[in-house]
């Protein structure tokens, strides 16, 4: 007998080896567990890139805070006696706050960062990776 | 079709991956099975294998097919779990079958009902060792190349050949016997 015959032979004896799966809840199971790793790719991505943006955003406002000549980290300290003057210079204590360019610096950041967060997202939606 | 899919699905659509998991998952089960021999154990695997796979789809190269590469992520983990489980002990004749043998098979195995059938092809995988049941499974029932089953299982183009010709012989020779004895069976 031809090699191909026997192969063809093997082929049809072989066919009725095919098993299905006999769980009626597998599909769901499966995809339930795929939905669940995609959503936690999707927080974890989320996480290291709302990180990654504030820590671009503080290097970049730092820079510019810098090469406007104001040095948050001296300025930092009078930050410290803040508290100080709510109790007892509420009228200084406005103009501080203002003035402070660590506030400034942090309230800039904070708002340049809710932004970029809101522009990222609604750009994700349209690219389908919220649904 | 597939390409759309696996598009979307990189894209982030998670959802549209049922649709690998629909029509893959009877041949990932079967592959499966043959390597661990547990029906809990290959639908496991089989769903760990769909999961790996959504993991790293962004790693997939196209330069072979989907299923391709599902199924050696499905033989390994099949693998790596039937590993220790049971001793390899496959001493059936290998030796070329002659048309006579070839010929009694045919014949026998044509006269039973589809159960039967059934029911004497399984008996016969479970005789051979693991690696001649997924060579057998992976070039006869899922009609892959030997090209694809080099890729799936790791083992050298001459080497697969060689090694479906003597598992072919083994299953011929262990249905000749197991037919043979249910004929005497019937006729006794």
């Amino acid at each position: 007998m031809k090699n191909s015959n026997i192969d063809m032979l093997a082929k049809d004896i072989l066919k009725n080896s095919y098993l299905e799966v006999t769980d009626p809840d597998f599909n769901i199971t499966t995809m339930k567990k795929i939905l669940h790793e995609s959503r936690k790719q999707y927080v974890l991505e989320n996480i290291l890139l709302s990180f990654l943006i504030f820590v671009a955003v503080d290097a970049l406002i730092f820079l510019i805070l810098w090469l406007s000549g104001l040095n948050i980290f001296e300025l930092a300290a009078r930050f410290i006696g803040i508290p100080h003057e709510i109790l007892f210079h509420v009228k200084e204590l406005k103009s501080s706050i203002i003035e402070n360019a660590f506030i400034k610096y942090v309230m800039l950041s904070f708002g340049v960062v809710m932004v970029i967060l809101m522009i990222i997202e609604s750009k994700l939606k349209l690219f389908g990776r919220l649904k | 079709m597939e390409d759309l899919y696996l598009r979307l699905v990189l894209e982030g659509n998670a959802s549209k991956f049922s649709y690998f998991v629909d029509k893959y998952k009877g041949m990932a089960f079967s592959i499966a099975f043959r390597i661990v021999d547990n029906r809990e154990d290959a639908e496991e695997i089989v769903q760990d294998a769909f999961l790996k796979a959504f993991r790293s789809l962004d790693k997939f190269r196209r330069d072979s097919k989907f299923s391709t590469w599902f199924y050696r992520i499905v033989v390994n983990s099949s693998l790596s779990r039937a590993r220790n489980k049971r001793p390899e002990l496959s001493n059936i004749d290998a030796e070329d079958i002659d048309d006579v043998v070839v010929e009694s098979v045919e014949s026998a195995y044509r006269s039973l009902d589809l159960l039967d059938q059934k029911k004497f092809v399984n008996q016969a995988l479970e005789e051979l060792s693991i690696e001649d049941r997924l060579l057998l499974t992976l070039y006869y029932l899922n009609e892959n190349s030997i090209d694809e089953i080099t890729e799936i299982t790791d083992i050298t183009q001459n080497n697969v050949k060689m090694k479906l010709h003597r598992a072919r012989n083994k299953m011929y020779n262990i249905l000749n016997k197991n037919l043979r004895l249910e004929i005497k069976s019937i006729l006794s």
